[in-house]
C-alpha cells in the first residue's frame, strides 16, 4: 500500500513537471499551426535556429512526400544547414532526430499541427530523460526523492530546459546516453547488450560525436563481462560471450547510416557534413561559371574540427565564461563533482562513477577542442546537455551523502534558485544568443549573455503559446516569467526537501 | 569461457615485468624515436628551425672550413651540443640530414623516458603509474618533433632530468656518490643552455639548506663545496672560455650577438612586453606550457604535483628533491621578467610564434606527477588514463604541435630556400668564395648544400678581416641584406672601395646576392692561401 501511495506521489510530481513544460511550447496568433504554415523564422519562434529548421524540414518532407531531398525553396528555409550536391539539396545533419520525428509529425497532423507534433517529441523526450535520471539514481541510492530531485535539476536547472522546445539533437542524444547508463546498472545478458548496441548505433545516427561520448559506457559494459575469482592457489578469469551482442545490436543502425549516406553522397562513409554547407540558391548563381582558382594545398593543413590547441579557450567558454559557461548558466551542475567524491568512497560503485565522470570529461573535452564551443547562436553550452544529465545523476550521489550537511543544503538551494531562474529565462524567450565575437559586429546591439533574454522579456517579446493565447492581455511577460519561475522553484525546493528529510536508505 | 592461472605463474610474470620493465620501455622508446626521426626527415620538418641549421653549422665549422677548430664554438650558445656533434658531423650526410644533431636529441629522448621510469620507481610508484609517466612524455608531439631535430631541448631535458634523479637518490639514500653524479649531470646541463645554470643554483640551495637543517654548518659547507666544485665547473669553464677567446668573461651575456643585445633591440621596438612585467611573464610562459603540454594533461599534472607535495607517505626530503622538477618554470618566468628571454605566443603577444618550444621543458615533470597521481588515485585511475588517452589521440589526429608551427610559419623559421637554391645552382661548379655573415645567414649556408670552406664568415679570422676590407680580392659573391646594418657583411662592405665592382644578381626577402664583375675575376683569390690560423 505504501509503495502504491509513493508511486502515486512520484507520478504526480512527474505530471506536474510535465505540465510545467507547456508554457514553453512555441506559438502565436492564437494558432498552433501558425509557424508551420508561415515558416516564420522570427526570434523566439520554433524556427529561430537552423539547427531546428533543417532537421524539421527533413521530417516534414519524409512524412509528407517520402523524400529526403529539399526543393530550392525548402533549402533556402533550411539554410545555412543545407548541402548542395549535383543540383540537389539535403540536410547537413545526421537524420536520427528527423526519422524519429516522423510518427510524431503524423500524429500532430491529425490535428493539422504536424510541426507541434514533431517538436513535442523533444519535449516528451526531455521528460523521459528526467524519468531515466530518476530511475538511475533510485537504483543506485534506493531513494526515490533524491532521484526525483536529480531529474528535476537536469530539466529545470540546466539549458536542457530551453532546448526541450526545439528540434535539435540534444535531448535525443541525452536519451540514448541515459538509456545506456541505465542498461549498465543491470547484469549483462544478451538482451540488454543488444539494446545497448542498438542505442549506441542510434546515438551515432543522431549525432556523430556520440561515438566518443558514449564510448566510456561501452568500455564499462565490456569490462562487466569479465570476472576475476581468487581461489586457494589460482586465479580464474571468466569472460561472458554476450558482449558480442553489443556489436550485433549496433550493426543494423550503422548499416542504416551507411545507406543514408550513400543515398545522398554516393559514398557509404561520406557524411553530408564532409561536403559542407551551401549558402546560395539563386538561379543566377547556379548558372554562373565556376571560378577555378588553383590553391596550393598546404601539406600540413589540419583536416579535423577538433584541435587540442582549442582546449584552453574551449574549457573557458564551456565552464566559466559569461557567454556560455556553466558557472553563469547552470552552476548547480558543479555539485556533481561532490557526487564523484562521494561515489568514489565506495569501492563497489567506483567503476560506475568513473564511467560517469569519463563521459562528462569526454563531452567537455570534445567540445572544448571543437572550433565552435559556443554552438553558434545558442543559449548556454548546448553541446554540454548530455554532460548535464550525467552531472545530475552525480548530484544524486552528492545529495544522498551530504544531505544532512547544512552547508550543502544552503549551497544547493542557492544554486538551484539561480540556475532555474536563468534557464527559465531561456525556456520562454530565445535560444539564439550570439557569441561575443559576433555580437561585437552586429549593427543593432544584442547582448551576448542571458541579458539578451531578459531584454526580450522586458520588451514582451516571447512566443510562448500559453502566454500569447491566454495571458498576454492580463499580465506582462516579465510577471509571467516570475510566476512561472516561482512555481518551478517551488517544485524543486519541495523535491529537495523530501530528498533531505527522507531517512537514509541502504545504498546499492 | 573461463581460464585458470596458477598463482605462481602470475607472480612470475609480475616479477619478470618488474625486472625487465625498463628494458621493455627502452625498446618501445627506441622504435618511437627512430620512427619519428624518419617521419620528420622525410617531410622536411626536421630542418625547419633556423636554430637547428645554425647548430649544425657550428658543429661543422669546428671540423671543416677556412678556420676549423674549437674556437668555432663561439660564444652565446653553450658548447656541449656542438661538441657532441664533432664525431659525426664531418660526414656530409650526417650534417645535411641533421642526423648529427638529431642523434643526441633521440638518445636524450630515450634517456629521459627511462629516467622518468626510474624516478617513479624510486618513489614507489607501481608499474601502471611508471608506464603512464613514460607514455605522457613519449606521446607529446612537441617532444617527438624536437627529438627528431638538432635542437637542444631534449639534450637539456635529459641532463636536467638525470640531475634531478640523482638528487632524489641522494635525498633518499644519502650516498655521496649520488650527489657527485647529480652535480655531474647538472654541470653538463649548464653547458647546454642557461636553464642549467638556474638548476645548478636551485639545487645548490636545496642541498645546502637541507644539510644545514639536517646536520650542521660544517656538513652543509662541505656539501656545498662538493656539489659546486663539479656542478659549477661548466659555468667556470664557460666564463674562462669567453675571457680567453673574446677577452671578456661576460661576452656571451652582453656581447653583440647575445640574447641581451637581441632583446634590447626588441625592447626598444616595444615588443618585449614581458620585461619587468611579472604577471605577463607568468601568463605568457603558462600559455607556452599549456600549448606544448596540452591543457588537460597540464591540469592533471598540476593535480598530480599537488598530490606529490601533500602526500603523507612521501618523506619531506623526497618532496624537497621534487622541487627541482619545477625549476624550468621558475627559470623561464624569471628570464622573461628580466628581459633575457623572448617568447611570442600567437594571439597573446603578437601575431606569430617565437620560442614557444620553451614550454616543453616541463613535460617530463608533468609526466612524473601524473604517473604518481595515477598510482595513488586507485578509484579514479582508469577514468584519468582513458580521458588522457582520448586527448592524446586527438593530438595525433590533428598533429597539433605549436613547436612545428613555430618552425613552419613562426618566427623561428626562415624560408631561405630561394637564396640557398640560387647559391647551389650558380656557385657550386664555379670557383670562388662567398662572403656572408654566419650570424645573420647561417640557414643560407646550411641550406645551400655547399661545403663550409666556400664561405668567408665572421669565424674565419683573417679571411673575414681581409674580405670585408677588400672584398674585390676575396669574394666572388656576397650575400647580405642590403641597407641593414645588423648584417655585419653589409655594415663593413658598404664602406669599401671594392664594393663598386659588384652587381646585384638576385634579390630575395631574406638576402640579396651580389656577384663580382667579370673584369675582376682574374685577380680574385679563389683558394685558401692564408697560413693556418691559431
Amino acid at each position: 500500500m505504501k509503495k502504491v501511495f509513493l508511486s502515486v506521489i512520484i507520478g504526480i510530481f512527474f505530471f506536474f513537471a510535465g505540465i510545467l513544460l507547456i508554457p514553453g511550447i512555441r506559438g502565436t496568433n492564437n494558432d498552433l499551426r501558425y509557424y508551420q504554415q508561415s515558416k516564420n523564422r522570427e526570434v523566439g519562434g520554433p524556427f529561430e535556429s537552423s539547427g531546428s529548421t533543417s532537421r524539421y524540414l527533413l521530417t516534414e518532407t519524409i512524412a509528407e512526400d517520402r523524400r529526403i531531398y529539399f526543393s530550392q525553396e525548402e533549402a533556402e528555409f533550411a539554410s545555412p544547414d543545407v548541402v548542395g550536391k549535383d543540383g540537389k539539396y539535403f540536410s547537413i545533419f545526421m537524420p536520427g532526430v528527423s526519422f524519429v520525428g516522423v510518427p510524431f509529425f503524423k500524429l500532430g497532423e491529425v490535428l493539422g499541427a504536424g510541426q507541434i507534433g514533431s517538436y513535442l517529441m523533444n519535449t516528451l523526450v526531455a521528460m523521459i530523460n528526467v524519468l531515466l535520471i530518476f530511475l538511475i539514481v533510485r537504483k543506485k541510492s534506493n531513494n526515490n526523492w533524491v532521484g526525483l530531485f536529480s531529474g528535476l535539476v537536469f530539466l529545470f536547472g540546466s539549458n536542457a530546459f530551453a532546448y526541450s522546445f526545439f528540434y535539435t539533437q540534444h535531448h535525443l542524444s541525452t536519451l540514448c546516453l541515459l538509456i545506456g547508463i541505465y542498461l549498465v546498472t543491470f547484469d549483462r545478458n544478451f538482451i540488454n547488450n543488444l539494446l545497448l548496441g542498438a542505442i549506441y548505433g542510434y546515438a551515432i545516427m543522431i549525432d556523430i560525436p556520440n561515438i566518443f561520448i558514449m564510448f566510456p559506457l561501452l568500455i564499462f559494459a565490456f569490462s562487466q563481462h569479465f570476472k576475476i575469482k581468487k581461489a586457494e592457489h589460482s586465479i580464474s578469469l571468466s569472460l561472458k560471450y554476450s558482449f558480442i551482442y553489443i556489436a550485433i545490436g549496433a550493426i543494423p543502425l550503422l548499416a542504416g547510416i551507411g545507406l543514408y549516406n550513400y543515398s545522398l553522397t554516393k559514398n557509404y562513409t561520406k557524411l553530408p557534413q564532409f561536403i559542407g554547407r551551401t549558402e546560395t540558391f539563386s538561379q543566377e548563381q547556379r548558372k554562373a561559371p565556376i571560378k577555378t582558382t588553383v590553391k596550393e594545398k598546404d601539406p600540413f593543413e589540419v583536416n579535423t574540427p577538433f584541435l587540442t590547441r582549442n582546449l584552453l579557450n574551449g574549457l573557458y567558454i564551456l565552464l566559466i565564461s559569461d557567454e556560455r559557461g556553466w558557472l553563469v548558466y547552470s552552476p548547480i551542475l558543479f555539485i556533481g563533482f561532490l557526487g564523484v567524491i562521494a561515489g568514489l568512497k565506495k569501492k563497489h560503485s567506483s567503476g560506475f562513477i568513473q564511467t560517469l565522470f569519463s563521459i562528462f570529461i569526454v563531452n567537455l573535452l570534445l567540445y572544448a577542442m571543437f572550433g565552435d564551443p559556443w554552438g553558434g547562436w545558442s543559449f548556454g553550452p548546448r553541446y554540454m546537455i548530455p554532460a548535464a544529465a550525467v552531472m545530475s545523476v552525480l548530484i544524486g550521489y552528492a545529495t544522498f551523502h551530504y544531505r544532512k550537511n547544512i552547508l550543502y543544503v544552503l549551497f544547493v538551494v542557492t544554486l538551484i534558485a539561480y540556475s532555474s531562474y536563468i534557464n527559465t529565462l531561456g525556456a520562454i524567450t530565445t535560444t539564439e544568443v550570439p557569441p561575443k565575437q559576433e555580437a561585437a559586429y552586429l549593427t543593432s546591439h544584442i547582448p551576448y549573455t542571458y541579458k539578451y533574454n531578459l531584454s526580450l522579456l522586458k520588451e514582451n517579446k516571447i512566443r510562448s503559446f500559453f502566454y500569447t493565447s491566454s495571458l498576454v492581455t492580463v499580465i506582462s511577460a516579465f510577471d509571467f516569467f516570475i510566476i512561472y519561475w516561482s512555481v518551478i522553484l517551488m517544485l524543486l525546493s519541495f523535491s529537495f526537501s523530501l530528498a533531505i528529510i527522507h531517512e537514509k536508505d541502504k545504498e546499492t | 569461457m573461463s581460464i585458470k592461472f596458477n598463482e605462481k605463474l602470475i607472480s612470475n610474470i609480475k616479477e619478470k615485468i618488474n625486472k625487465h620493465g625498463l628494458f621493455l620501455v627502452f625498446i618501445a622508446l627506441l622504435f618511437v624515436s627512430i620512427y619519428h626521426f624518419i617521419f620528420f626527415y622525410l617531410n622536411g620538418l626536421g630542418l625547419a628551425y633556423n636554430d637547428a641549421r645554425s647548430h649544425l653549422d657550428i658543429g661543422r665549422r669546428v671540423v671543416e672550413g677556412l678556420k676549423p677548430g674549437l674556437a668555432q664554438l663561439g660564444s652565446v650558445w653553450l658548447p656541449l651540443p656542438h661538441l657532441l656533434m664533432i664525431p659525426t658531423i664531418w660526414n656530409d650526410f650526417m650534417w645535411h640530414s641533421g642526423l648529427s644533431g638529431a642523434l643526441q636529441s633521440m638518445l636524450s629522448f630515450i634517456a629521459t623516458g627511462l629516467l622518468i621510469y626510474v624516478y617513479l620507481e624510486k618513489i614507489k610508484v607501481g608499474f601502471l603509474g611508471k608506464v603512464t609517466g613514460v607514455l605522457i612524455f613519449a606521446s607529446n608531439i612537441n617532444i617527438l618533433y624536437l627529438q627528431s631535430t638538432a635542437m637542444t631541448e631534449l639534450l637539456l631535458i635529459a641532463t636536467m632530468m638525470a640531475g634531478c634523479y640523482y638528487l632524489l637518490l641522494w635525498f633518499e639514500d644519502k650516498q655521496i656518490i649520488d650527489i657527485v653524479k647529480a652535480s655531474f649531470w647538472i654541470m653538463l646541463s649548464s653547458l647546454i643552455r642557461y636553464d642549467g645554470w638556474f638548476l645548478f643554483l636551485l639545487v645548490s640551495i636545496l642541498v645546502t639548506s637541507y644539510s644545514l637543517f639536517k646536520y650542521d654548518r660544517k656538513r652543509a659547507e662541505g656539501m656545498f663545496i662538493l656539489f659546486c666544485t663539479l656542478g659549477g665547473l661548466g659555468i667556470f669553464l664557460w666564463l674562462l672560455w669567453n675571457a680567453l677567446i673574446f677577452k671578456d668573461p661576460l661576452y656571451f651575456a652582453f656581447g653583440p650577438y647575445s640574447a641581451h643585445t637581441q632583446q634590447s633591440q626588441l625592447s626598444e621596438a616595444g615588443v618585449l612586453a614581458t620585461k619587468h612585467n611579472l604577471f605577463l611573464s607568468i601568463k605568457i610562459y603558462l600559455y607556452a606550457l599549456l600549448f606544448n603540454s596540452n591543457v588537460y594533461i597540464t591540469i592533471i599534472g598540476a593535480i598530480g604535483a599537488i598530490s606529490v607535495f601533500i602526500n603523507k607517505n612521501l618523506k619531506p626530503r623526497t618532496k624537497i628533491a621534487a622541487i627541482a622538477l619545477v625549476a624550468p618554470f621558475i627559470f623561464n618566468v624569471l628570464a622573461l621578467y628580466l628581459g633575457h628571454s623572448v617568447l611570442f605566443v600567437q594571439g597573446i603577444s603578437g601575431n606569430t610564434w617565437f620560442n614557444v618550444r620553451y614550454g616543453v621543458m616541463l613535460v617530463p615533470s608533468l609526466a612524473i606527477f601524473i604517473g604518481f597521481l595515477v598510482d595513488k588515485a586507485k578509484n579514479l585511475r582508469w577514468a584519468l588514463l582513458g580521458t588522457m588517452l582520448f586527448v592524446i589521440m586527438f593530438s595525433f589526429i590533428s598533429y597539433d604541435a605549436v613547436t612545428i608551427d613555430d618552425g613552419r610559419v613562426g618566427s623561428s623559421q626562415k624560408n631561405v630556400s630561394e637564396v640557398s637554391s640560387w647559391l647551389n645552382k650558380n656557385t657550386k661548379d664555379k670557383e670562388g668564395f662567398i662572403l656572408i655573415s654566419a650570424a645573420s645567414h647561417d640557414a643560407v649556408i646550411f641550406s645551400s648544400g655547399l661545403p663550409m670552406k666556400r664561405f668567408i664568415h665572421e669565424g674565419t679570422g683573417k679571411y673575414w678581416e681581409s674580405a670585408t676590407a677588400t672584398p674585390d680580392h676575396w669574394a666572388r659573391w656576397i650575400v647580405m641584406r642590403t641597407n641593414d646594418d645588423n648584417d655585419q657583411t653589409f655594415k663593413l662592405v658598404k664602406k669599401t672601395l671594392g664594393f663598386k665592382y659588384y652587381h646585384k644578381v638576385a634579390s630575395y626577402p631574406f638576402a640579396d646576392v651580389y656577384e663580382i664583375d667579370e673584369s675582376k675575376l682574374k685577380k680574385l683569390i679563389t683558394k685558401p692561401i692564408l697560413p693556418r690560423q691559431k
